[in-house]
This record gives C-alpha cells, structure tokens and sequence, in this order.
C-alpha cells in the first residue's frame, strides 16, 4: 500500500487541479471527521458485540448498528480517499460480509432442530461474532487514516488487534471472580470457619443414668468447615515435605549431572510427569490405597478414625497417600524451576569456584545452590497451591473430615468439600449448600495470595541474592 | 541519491548518565566518514540516535537537532527515517530465511514497487557476494560462514536504497580475508551513498575513508579530512589515540 | 550440562537416589494403570471397547456390556478444540500485548495478574462456571418486553437462587471453562518464547523501516514458533486431563455420538468424566465399582496415556521441523 501521509497525497492532488485552499482545508477535516465517527462506530460495534456475549438478548440492536458500519465505512474508503487504491477491495468485500452476515442472521430460524438452545442465544452469538469481526478491522483501519497514514499509524491500528481481546478477558475473569465473592463473602463468618463438620448420626453419647448406662445418638447439627480447612493445611505441608527434597534433588541432577541414557530417562519422566492427566494420578491413589487391604498396614493406607470404641478403618485413603501421590503433581513443579535455576548460574561464578580449588559439591552448595535459591521457593509456594486446590487425586479416597484431621485420617480438603457440596447425598447439600461459595472464597484466597507471594517473594529474593533488578 | 548529515548540539543519555554531550557535526554526502575512539566514547550511541534505533532502549532520552537533507529526523516517522537511513551491525543478524528473502525483506515491509531480481542481483554484487551466492539464493542464510552473513547484511541494506548508510564495526567479527572484500564493498558505495563507519581498525579508517571523526567521552575532538587528521592532527589527544597511547 | 568431570560425591549420589524416586513412581502409575486394566481387554474386548454404543448403571438407560468408548473419545476431541479456540488467541494476543505493545505500565500489571491467576485450581473455575451458565448460555429472560429487558440485562449480578441448579450441561460450557483455566498458563509460556528471540533480529528488521506489526509477524512468532508449539501441546495436555471441570459443566450419561457430530450444545462426556463416572458415578462417597467396571474405568486411564504421549510425540516432532526449516 502507497503509504504517504494524507496532507502530502491530499495536496498532491489539489494542486494538479488548483482548487481553493477552502475546498483543501475542507477536504483535510472532513477527512479526519470522517475516520473519527467511523471509529466511533467502529467502537460501538466491537462494544455491543462484546455486550451481547454478556446479555444475549440485546441482539435487535445489532441490525441498526451493521448497517451504520456499513454505511460509514462505504463513505469513509470510496469517497473520500479513493487515491489510496488497494484499500478499494479490501473494503468492499468487508461490507459485503457485513452484509451477508446480517441477512444470514435474520434468516435463522427460532429453533434449529436437533439443537437445544433457544433462538435468541443462537442469534445473540453470531449477531456479537459479525459485529465484532467487522468492527476491529473497520476501527483498525480508521485508525489508521486517523493518524494520517503513515507507518507509524499502522503500528498504532494494530494497537485495538491486541488491547480488545487482553481486556475483554481481562473483565471476565475479574467479573466472574467478583462474583463468586459476592456470593460467598457474607457466608464467611467466625462461625463456620472455627467448626469442624460433624456427621449427623455421630458420635454416640454415653450417659450415666442412675448408675446404668445408656446410649444416645446425639444429633450434632454444627455446621463448620474447620476440618476441610486443617485438611487442606496439612495436604500442603505433608506434600511440601515429600516434593522439596525430591525435586530438589532432581532438578540438581538434571542440570548438573545428567547424562547419557539415565539422564534421557530422568528429563522425560519429569516432562512425562507434566503431561499426565490428574484423572490417573487420582486412580493410581485409589489403587496404592486399596493396595494394603487385608494386611496390618491398611490402616496407614485407608485411613483410621476413631469410632467410639477402638480405630477402624475408613473405606477411602489417608493423607499420606494423597500426599504421596500429590507429590507426583509437585515434584515436576519443582524440579524444572530448580532446574532453571541452576542453569541461570553464569559460569563465570562456577569457575571462578572452582578455580579457587573448592570441590565440586562445595560449589553445589556454596555458589549453585544459593543461586537456584528463590525459583526453589517459589515453586514450593506454587506447588502447595496446586495441591491446596487438588480435587481428581482425592476424588476417589477422601471424605469429609467427620473423624478428625490428621496424616493417618482419611483424606479431606476445602477443595474437595466443594465438589462434595455439588455431588454428595441431599441432606448434605441442603444443609451445606450456602457455604459452597464461601468454601470456594476461601480456597480462591489461600491459592492467590499463595501465588502473589510466591511473585513478589521471588522478586525480592532476587534483588536480595542476585543483585538483578 | 546520497544525502548529508547535519547534526546540531546533540545531547543524549540513558538512566541519567550522559553519553553524547553536545555533538555538532555535518557529514558530506556520498562520502565515507570514519568515525574512531576508544570504547564508550559514544559512537554507537551517536549512530543508533541518527537512525533513531535509540529509541528501543528505555529511559534514553534524545535531544537535539539531526538534519537528513533537510528534514528533522527526531520528528520524522521513524520508519519513514529508517527507509533513508540503513545500519549494518557489528554482529551480523540475518533472518531464519532464505537469501533472496532476506534481501527482499525491507523491500516486502515497505512495499516498495521494485523488480526483485534486478534488486537482488544489484544488492549482492555491490555487497561483493554475487557470484559466492548467485547459485544459492533459496539457502538459508544461517548457513552462509560469517562472512557470507555479514555481506549479505550489507546487501539487505542496500536493496531498499536508502540515503545513508551507518555502519558499526561492520569488520570486527569478519576474518581477514571477508574483512578485505567487506571493505572493497564500501569503497564500491562511495559517492552513491553517503556512509559512516565505526572502527576501531586505524588502517582500516585510512584505507577507506574520506573524512574521520575522532571522539572522546561524547564529544567531538577533531572531525576533518582523513590524511589531516591521521598525519597533522591538530589535538594533542587525537595524536595520543592516534599513535595508540590510550583506547 | 553444568559439570563435564564426572565426580561421585555424596551429594550427586544423593541426587542420584532422589531423582529414582519420580522415575520410579511414574513407572509404578503407568504398570499400574495398565495391569489393572487388563481384564477390560481381554474380556471386554477391544472392538467392544472402540465400539459407539455406552451404558453404565449410573447413567440413564443400562444395557449390560455396553462399554463403547469413541463418544468418550469424541467428547475429548470437541472440548479441546472449542478450548483451545477460544483460549489460544486469548494468550497471544496477551503474550503480544505485554511484550510488544505494551501501554505505559499496563504490561507489567497484566504479567502479574497472569502469574496470580494461574494459580487459581480447577475447581474454582468449575464453580465459576455457574455464574458463566446462567448469565451467557442460559437466559432467564426470552427477548420478549424488550424494554424492561433492555434494563434488566445491562451487565451487572444475575439472579442466582439456591434452588437453581444448572440442568444445561454442553460441551460448550466445558469449553469455555477450560479454555479460562489455560490461558493464563500458556500466555507466560507464548511470553517466554517470544522474549527469547535474539534482541538482534528486532532489531536488523526494525532497522530496514519495518512497522513493528511486520517485524511481530515475519520475525519474531516465526522465529518464536517452537516455542508457542511447546504451550499449545502443555495447553491441549492440561484441558484433556483435566476432570473436576469436565464432570462438573458436561457430566456424564450420554449413550452415544451427538447429533449432529459438531453440536457443541450437547453434553458429550470426555474420557476423564467417563473414566470417572464409570468408576463411582461421580457420587462422592459412593460404593466404587469392582470387576469389569473397575477395569474400563482403568482403560479410559489408559487411553488417556495414549493420548497424551501421542500429542507430546507430535509436538516435540513439529518442534524439531520448526527448528529445522529455521537453520537449515
């Protein structure tokens, strides 16, 4: 495209046929009205399409705003920069697809058979994907002459390309966590969070009547969320404990002594471990729980609770087993942040070591890994997130705390009480459906502020040991 | 058509140390201008403000007055500018692409309406790489040797046409032998375009230029013919650096 | 590799032990996994196993030996690919935002927020998944008294009542869940690779008078393209693994393909929501399935491990054609 500057083309062609300098002037600030009220609708459009993502019943609205674009961008690129030539085409088709798309969306039916949304979101959805397809380049291109036309205003007319789309995520993801803390806040009080949950036919009360005694099945109808929260504290530390010297210990092998075919094994593990589906790590949970049955390590394995008369064993697993396998998810976290970390070590540090004459395990833990210090943190901060938040591993072995929280109980979590809310037996969820949102409030809190941590704390951490900025 | 250089009162810096303290300087066009010093005297700064490549790193900031033929350059679009004005770096920075494609490359972003082959046949031959690379045009260009790279870098630059030429130690990495066919290409430039090549290679400067600039700490020493300055210096630290007792 | 002497002290021995453990484990998950489901296919059968037709006790209608698993198949396929259309010019567009198109400090502040949010657990985005149901896919108000709708509908809180349980369960829901959950996990990784391009290429381009837009596309993502292959294959890995969103917005009862083969509308259960439906009818607390159901369930496990080697094979092969046509 002939990209001159539109003063330069304008007078270009003025001056060939000597017109008033009135009629010049007059052609510059209709040029420029025109691009600014075709970005103007251009912005309307992109806006409103977004909007009926949002509300799907705003879509009568689309037709007058169409055929505004349409006409705008007719006059806007035919009449009056018909010297910019190869941007003809280009705009012609546009508003032919402008206008294939509005007859294509009032010709669709209410009901498409063999669908099951109504018409309104059917036509909502494409008057929102026509609007905003012809309305980011129409706002690209009058951007573009806005700017007068030259290659820095095509820089800028991509600018709405990339800003549209990062803030409309952006309001989503903000409008959605907005409201779930809408709905879950005022749940959240003292009360629930200093309870644990008990089950409602538990435990049985032994009083002492006339000397004789006698058995009562108290109805205990405190509701709490005190177990899932300890449970979720105790998953973090136990997998902590397992996953940081194990990927500690990996991550240090594979960037200081891997090689050859263990060192091929080793990487593709931990990649592989990546990759694997948190479906078969929940199976695999279930299968090392089950695994002791019938031999005098089940307890460890399945979990023990106390029943009022001695331990039994629970029908699900115990934290140590979801920790362990946990710590499967974990240990790839760290080891490839250790990993880097090591790796970012210049070598002119490590040489400088050992040409001092320390050994190589000196300078492991002198130089490398005070280096790798702050991406270890901060994957232990991530990866304790990640196991705070873990539902498929415990899906199929937790329970709901009603016998206490500890290594050798079954498994609980706020994570889990979530989806138990959603899926458990009717009572239950009559009775703890009103904390469901609080439930998630709170693990949204402890897994961002986790996460902010981690951020800020790696910054700091490495201001502090690395003396980047 | 070569262009000159007119640059007034130039200062510039970055994260507040001062590099370029008040440059003036007026460069001839279609003339080979050797710029020399020791190192962080400015001479890249100056380069990377003339074609406004400053820009990229933050907090520079650049003040003054660079005149192309005319138009003020800190005011122009800068890709606009940079269309008149090429560079060659001292690295040399070929596209992951094709030969021919990266000759095209300028020719392709600023839609310039040109014959390709001609182009590229023109560009090659003046970059003294023609015939090495004539049979091998759809080759990568990460595979050429270094001085193949550096040469077709040279080439890249002169199939867009551009007024002036910077060039930035466009020799330092080359083994001699490319070092000698790079600098016959520059001689080949001479009065087609204007160019302005940093060096650290005194003999090099000699050999090549027409006028040389001789900097130290962001300031013009001495800028003059080349024989003046090399063999009747007028400063007593152009003659110190000249005869190598510092930098 | 950091050492080239190869010294045995304690401490590489130490790293030598700790490094057996996750290769041990993992061989441990994958045997186990595929012993278990052994018995699927030697008595269920493959054909069966890759059969159209499903059933199971918990779902809607049961027929004995209806184990049929291409719907499962077909469902994974449909969920990650309305995924990763939505979620894919989401993380580029960001990861382009902050690296090149950066407004003032704008790029930073998305940088941290990225970091923060990809961090947030499955689950949540599968409760958040209600508000999406009630407010996009499902609306209360059917167009008509377009006036007072006009009002009621400007962005703002739906109504939500206790007793309104999203009885729409689609693919599409699914979707878009999962494509919230990934983008924030691939725009860093599409960021990193385009901050390793060499700082000297931008620059030749830049330096020839191209608009930073042309630079973007002729050489930064081309040159940056294995590394965006690297996030698109952990992003597909994480959407088909993932199973508390799918059990959550697609559930799990269908018998069969939908119709028609695309309906995005339609809840088409994946393998993880299969796997686990099957296993204990997503019922938490419930009496898991033994036997041959306990087999299948295993299989869809297995299926998955397939599958997702598979797509890491594929990915790791485009990367070194990418590489290839790159430097050669």
């Amino acid at each position: 495209m002939n990209m001159q500057p539109i003063e330069e083309a304008s007078a270009g062609r003025l001056k060939s046929k000597q017109d008033k300098p009135i009629v010049y002037s007059l052609r510059l600030v209709s040029g420029k009205a025109t691009s600014a009220v075709s970005l103007v609708v251009a912005l309307g459009a992109v806006l409103s399409g977004c909007l009926m993502l949002v509300r799907n019943t705003l879509e009568i609205y689309s037709l007058p705003i169409l055929v505004g674009l349409c006409v705008i961008l007719q006059f806007l690129f035919v009449d009056v920069f018909r010297q910019h030539r190869s941007w003809d085409y280009k705009i012609a088709v546009l508003s032919l697809v402008v206008f294939a798309g509005m007859l294509f969306l009032h010709a669709l039916p209410e009901d498409v058979t063999g669908w099951q949304i109504n018409g309104v979101f059917h036509r909502s959805l494409f008057a929102s994907l026509v609007l905003v397809s012809s309305g980011l380049p129409a706002l690209s291109i009058s951007l573009f002459y806005l700017w007068g036309a030259t290659p820095q205003a095509d820089d800028i007319s991509h600018y709405p390309l990339v800003l549209l789309p990062v803030l409309f995520a952006l309001a989503v993801y903000v409008g959605l966590i907005a409201q779930l803390l809408v709905k879950g806040i005022p749940n959240l009080d003292w009360g629930i969070l200093s309870k644990p949950y008990f089950n409602y036919d538990w435990p049985l009360k032994i009083t002492v009547d006339d000397g004789w005694p006698t058995w009562t099945a108290e109805r205990h109808s405190q509701l709490g969320i005190l177990n899932h929260l300890k449970g979720t504290g105790l998953l973090m530390l136990l997998t902590s404990l397992i996953s940081l010297p194990i990927g500690a210990g990996a991550g240090i092998f594979l960037s200081e002594y891997s090689r050859g075919v263990f060192g091929g094994i080793a990487r593709f593990t931990i990649t592989a471990l990546r990759a694997i589906s948190t479906f078969i790590l929940g199976l695999t949970a279930l299968s090392l729980a089950q695994s002791m049955d019938n031999t005098p390590l089940a307890g460890i394995f399945r979990g023990t609770f106390f029943n009022g008369w001695g331990t039994s064993v629970s029908t699900g697993g115990s934290f140590l087993v979801a920790s362990l396998i946990l710590s499967l998810l974990v240990i790839p976290v760290i080891a490839r942040s250790t990993e880097e970390g090591c790796r970012s070590l210049p070598p002119e540090l490590r040489e400088g070591s050992l040409a001092l004459g320390a050994s190589d395990q000196t300078t492991l833990f002198r130089i490398v890994l005070p280096w790798a210090f702050p991406n270890l943190l901060t994957a232990v901060l991530l990866g304790c997130a990640e196991a705070g938040g873990s539902v498929a591993i415990l899906m199929f072995i937790a329970g709901r705390g009603d016998y206490g929280v500890g290594p050798l109980s079954q498994v609980t979590s706020l994570a889990y009480l979530i989806f138990d809310i959603w899926y458990g037996e009717k009572s239950f969820r009559g009775a703890m459906l009103p904390y469901q949102f609080s439930a998630g409030v709170l693990l949204l809190l402890l897994t961002m502020s986790l996460g902010i941590a981690a951020l800020f704390l790696k910054r700091w951490l490495i201001k502090r040991h690395r003396g980047e900025g | 058509m070569p262009s000159g250089l007119k640059i007034n009162d130039l200062y510039a810096g970055y994260n507040g140390t001062q590099v370029l303290k008040g440059i003036n300087l007026d460069v001839q066009p279609g003339k080979v201008t050797a710029l020399i010093g020791p190192s962080g005297c400015g001479k890249t700064t100056l380069l990377r403000c003339i074609n406004r490549l400053s820009e990229l790193t933050r907090n520079c900031h650049v003040k003054g007055y660079i005149g192309l033929d005319g138009e003020d350059v800190l005011n122009m679009d800068p890709m606009l500018l940079r269309r008149k004005v090429g560079m060659v770096f001292q690295k040399p920075n070929p596209f992951p692409m094709s030969i021919r494609e990266n000759i095209l490359y300028g020719v392709k972003a600023g839609n310039l309406k040109v014959d390709s082959q001609a182009v590229i046949q023109s560009s090659l031959s003046k970059a003294a790489v023609w015939d090495e690379l004539k049979d091998r045009l759809e080759d990568n260009a990460f595979g050429l040797s270094v001085g193949q790279q550096q040469r077709v870098c040279i080439a890249r630059c002169l199939a867009i046409s551009p007024e002036v030429i910077l060039m930035d130690e466009p020799a330092a990495s080359l083994d001699p032998s490319s070092a000698a066919k790079v600098e016959a290409s520059i001689l080949s430039l001479k009065d087609e375009y204007t160019v302005m090549i940093i060096t650290h290679n005194m003999q090099q400067a000699k050999r090549i230029s027409d006028t040389t600039v001789f900097m130290f700490q962001g300031e013009i020493i001495e800028a003059g013919e080349t024989d003046q300055v090399f063999n009747h210096p007028w400063r007593q630290e152009t003659r110190e650096y000249i005869d190598g007792r510092f930098g | 590799m950091a050492n080239h002497r190869f010294h045995w002290t304690p401490a590489s021995l130490v790293a030598l032990i700790l490094t057996l453990v996750p290769v041990g484990l993992f061989l441990a998950v994958v045997v186990n996994v595929a012993v278990v489901s052994l018995p699927a296919i030697s008595q269920v059968g493959l054909r069966v196993l890759f059969s159209t037709k499903f059933s199971n006790v918990f779902s809607g209608t049961y027929n004995p030996g209806e184990y049929g698993l291409v719907p499962a198949l077909w469902g994974t396929l449909l969920v990650a690919c309305v995924a990763l259309l939505l979620a894919f010019p989401m993380a580029l567009a960001m990861a382009v935002f902050v690296s090149e198109f950066s407004i003032g400090g704008l790029g930073h502040v998305i940088e941290g927020l990225l970091a923060v949010f990809a961090g947030i657990p499955p689950i949540i985005y599968a409760l958040l998944s209600i508000f999406v149901l009630t407010v996009f896919i499902r609306p209360e108000f059917a167009g008509d008294g377009l006036s007072e709708e006009f009002i009621k509908s400007l962005p703002g809180l739906p109504r939500w009542s206790p007793g309104m349980l999203p009885n729409n369960l689609s693919t599409l829901l699914g979707g878009i869940m999962l494509s919230l959950l990934i983008v924030p996990f691939m725009a860093p990784l599409i960021l990193d690779a385009i901050r390793n391009v060499p700082a000297g290429l931008k620059e030749a381009s830049l330096a020839l008078g191209a608009t930073r837009w042309f630079t973007l596309r002729h050489v930064t993502l081309p040159t940056a393209g294995s590394g965006i292959v690297a996030a698109l294959s952990l992003g597909i890995l994480k959407t088909i693994g993932d199973v508390v969103i799918s059990a959550w917005t697609i559930g799990y009862v269908k018998n069969g393909l939908p119709v028609p083969l695309w309906n995005i509308l339609e809840a088409v259960a994946p393998l993880t929501s299969t796997g686990a439906g099957i296993l204990s009818g997503l019922q938490p607390g419930a009496t898991l399935s033994v036997g041959l159901d306990r087999a299948v369930a295993y299989f869809t496990a297995l299926l998955l491990l397939v599958l997702a080697f598979a797509i890491l094979g594929a990915a790791n092969l485009l990367q070194w054609v990418i590489r290839r046509r790159l430097n050669s």
